[in-house]
């Protein structure tokens, strides 16, 4: 079972927020900035998730190591309006979304729908992603197979964002960007566009993971082919922003994407040869990205 | 065939006898009309100072009351949906003569044709008959049950245990005369039309033996066979596996104070008989059994085996029968919150917190729905300024909505996907329990022994009232 699993993902959402706000409001960033804590948790749960799928200590060590080593990201995680909510939410979604697809269970459900609310209220892409996530989960095997089941999860999936999009339209008061920027946790200024480089940089370092349940059938499961689309969602969601005017900075694509390769390989199918493959694929997103970079 | 007679004084007077405080024959105490007197003082002085104010901190407290009911439920969901490793099957394995005395308790009304399938249901249990002691319990003047319970009753472990006709004519009072007579050291309560599953009390035995004794009571899950019967049945459903799947596993796992459903509770019966069992005034006598052996240091727990039970299908049969749940709910509340720092004392602020949320929260957020739906349309439709629009709007909005988003998560636990679209329209099913509550407060007032009968058997064509 998951850290998140354990202790339960709002539970450790809730003392995250609770924890950086603080963090925020008593003025603290010079000694530890309010980012640095949903970074630090995104490792954590980076690495329970990736044992959790029988991974050793060393490898998932070397996946979680290969994501903050990417270029540039690890500073950017620990500023309190950079990407690290959108990542940590996002991350959540995918390992709560691969745990729905595995076991159709309540708390899987909840999460899902709970991370999807969520991440429609932070961010642009959220929008792309609750209306393309019901198509995906659909489209897997075994959800196909089975209409009421189908019905049912895309029903449950899809109340909460809607609900809350219901809410913050009726009560804007509520909308959580505006309660973020008040606290500090996000920025008002307006960022750069993002660049068409950074865009092929960091689809690029996730391309080797988007392969592995593609390519390799032995490996491949409904869990990590719903992660790998998933990734392939929220790249296009980037893309499809960018081209309508969004602007921010070149790493938030890297940093919401690269998180989800833990959730790819751990819903990988146990195999002899699967924790050479992933060490061997982080590696390579990693040397892919910081050969990139000095381009 | 044995036939038994039972001590119907004892039955009705011993818990107030004995325990007074516990027992809802006074329905509220001076201390707690002076203290509700005073409130209505303040708040009628505060109307003629400033009523718009008021009003305003009415909704407040009306919406925060609300929307913190069905939060604190929807945590409770979250954590009784935690799956845990299932130990190994135990109940498999004792064998039949390590096996103790089960006694079986039911108490059957005016339900004289469902007494063949209910003594067919029971002897197939898989437990040894030698060790059952079955009581069919019946009102002696129900000339017509007695005889079918006489007739089909002739075997092995069966006996009619005749209740005296007295007041108050409720089920607490019947199970409390045969109570004395069980000769099991373990005792079960079913209903007439309960179908339990087959291998139940050995996995309570299970249970039981290897908890320590402080684990008094456990509840099985209810269900219902009938959940096709239309959108009532569908949403009773719902409401069920919510409640047994999700809610009480939760405060199980929470070790707080669980009110007990009203059927399938297996008990220590030597710590039934310590604590007087049922109370034969509250019409939720279940809900208070599971509070009052809480307040007296024993724990209650869930049982991981499943009783079908039959979902009621009709407006009028469903709400006489949820009315009385909500006044037993009242009558409950009443009746532990005599004493407000004892029950701090026995079940801790946690527990509590939880009574005041889940049994206080039942129907004092099925009082206020409709107020907050009142609110919300004034402020919407009729463009009235009450100056409270966020209030109405994220409780109405949000609550109905978590409320609806629960009960359509009650579908999932055991796959019947089929339920969980009904579960879009529990917001009317909400409304419903609403009409129920204000039935049921109405008659806390005029009537508040008074058992509201509930209709068995028309899934299976007859109607019956129990």
């Amino acid at each position: 079972m998951t850290l998140g699993g354990r202790i339960g993902l709002p539970v450790v959402f809730a003392a995250v927020a609770a924890l950086s706000i603080t963090v925020a409001w008593l003025g603290l960033g010079p000694v530890m900035t309010a980012g640095a804590i949903p970074a630090a948790v995104l490792a954590v749960l980076m690495f329970a998730r990736l044992r959790h799928g029988a991974y050793s200590a060393v490898a998932a060590g070397v996946v979680c190591a290969s994501f903050f080593a990417q270029p540039g990201l690890a500073q950017h995680l620990m500023l309190p309006d950079g990407p690290v909510w959108l990542a940590l939410v996002v991350f959540a979604l995918a390992a709560s979304g691969a745990d729905a697809v595995t076991r159709p269970g309540v708390r899987p459900i909840i999460a899902l729908g709970v991370s999807l609310a969520v991440v429609q209220a932070i961010d642009p892409i959220g929008v792309y992603i609750v209306a393309a996530i019901v198509p995906i989960l659909v489209s897997l095997p075994q959800l196909r197979a089975n209409g009421a089941q189908a019905v049912t999860l895309a029903v449950l999936v899809l109340f909460v964002p809607i609900v809350a999009a219901v809410l913050l339209r009726e009560a804007p008061a509520l909308a959580l960007p505006s309660i973020l920027t008040a606290l500090g946790l996000r920025s008002a200024a307006v960022p750069a566009p993002i660049s068409p480089f950074a865009l092929i940089s960091a689809v690029g370092a996730a391309i080797p993971f988007l392969l592995l349940p593609t390519i390799s059938r032995t490996l491949r499961t409904p869990a990590s082919v719903f992660a790998a689309m998933l990734t392939l969602l929220v790249i296009a969601a980037f893309a499809l922003t960018a081209v309508l005017g969004a602007r921010r900075e070149a790493y938030w694509l890297a940093a919401t994407v690269m998180p989800l390769a833990a959730v790819i390989a751990s819903a990988l199918k146990p195999a002899p040869s699967r924790e050479r493959l992933v060490i061997m694929t982080s590696l390579l997103s990693l040397s892919f990205s910081w050969a990139a970079w000095s381009v | 065939l044995g036939e038994e007679f039972g001590d119907a004084d004892e039955a009705v007077w011993g818990l107030a006898r004995t325990f007074p405080q516990f027992s809802a024959h006074k329905v509220i105490t001076r201390k707690q009309i002076v203290i509700f007197l005073t409130i209505l003082c303040l708040v009628l002085m505060a109307a003629a100072y400033d009523p718009h104010d008021l009003a305003l901190v009415a909704a407040a407290v009306g919406a925060v009351g609300f929307v913190a009911n069905v939060v604190f439920r929807s945590l409770l969901i979250w954590i009784g949906a935690r799956e845990e490793p299932q130990p190994a099957d135990a109940a498999l394995h004792i064998r039949d003569e390590d096996l103790p005395v089960y006694s079986v308790l039911v108490p059957v009304y005016r339900e004289a044709h469902i007494v063949p399938s209910l003594v067919a249901g029971l002897r197939a249990l898989d437990y040894p008959l030698a060790k059952l002691d079955v009581k069919i319990v019946t009102e002696a003047d129900d000339a017509e049950t007695v005889a079918a319970a006489e007739m089909h009753a002739q075997c092995e472990g069966f006996s009619v245990v005749k209740v005296p006709p007295c007041l108050p004519r409720t089920k607490p009072k019947a199970c409390n005369v045969a109570l004395p007579l069980a000769q099991g050291e373990f005792l079960v309560i079913y209903d007439a039309e309960d179908r339990p599953e087959r291998d139940q009390l050995r996995k309570a035995v299970a249970k039981f033996r290897a908890a320590p004794q402080s684990l008094a009571c456990l509840q099985a899950r209810l269900t219902f066979y009938n959940a096709g019967a239309g959108w009532l049945a569908a949403m009773f459903t719902l409401d069920y596996e919510l409640w047994f799947g999700f809610l009480l596993p939760g405060l199980a796992r929470l070790s707080v104070p669980m009110p007990l459903g009203g059927t399938s509770n297996h008990f220590r019966t030597n710590v039934l008989r310590e604590i007087k069992g049922w109370d034969p005034f509250n019409v939720t006598e279940d809900a208070d059994l599971g509070i009052r052996l809480a307040q007296r240091g024993y724990r209650v727990t869930t049982l991981d085996s499943t009783t079908f039970e039959e979902a009621t299908t009709t407006f009028g049969n469903w709400t006489r029968q949820r009315s009385r749940w909500m006044k037993g709910y009242m009558q409950t509340w009443l009746v532990h919150m005599r004493d407000p720092a004892g029950l701090v004392r026995h079940a801790g602020i946690g527990g509590f917190a939880t009574f005041q949320l889940f049994i206080g929260g039942a129907f004092f957020a099925a009082l206020i729905n409709p107020v907050l739906w009142l609110m919300f349309l004034a402020t919407r439709v009729f463009a009235v300024d009450f100056s409270f629009d966020a209030i109405a709007t994220v409780s109405v909005i949000g609550g109905n909505a978590l409320f609806t988003y629960l009960m359509m998560l009650g579908a999932i636990r055991r796959g019947w996907h089929g339920l969980a679209p009904c579960g879009v329209s529990a917001f009317i099913y909400w409304l419903l329990i609403s009409v129920a509550a204000y039935r049921g407060l109405w008659q806390l007032v005029v009537k508040p022994f008074f058992w509201e009968k509930t209709t068995h058997g028309v899934a299976r064509g007859k109607a019956v009232r129990t």
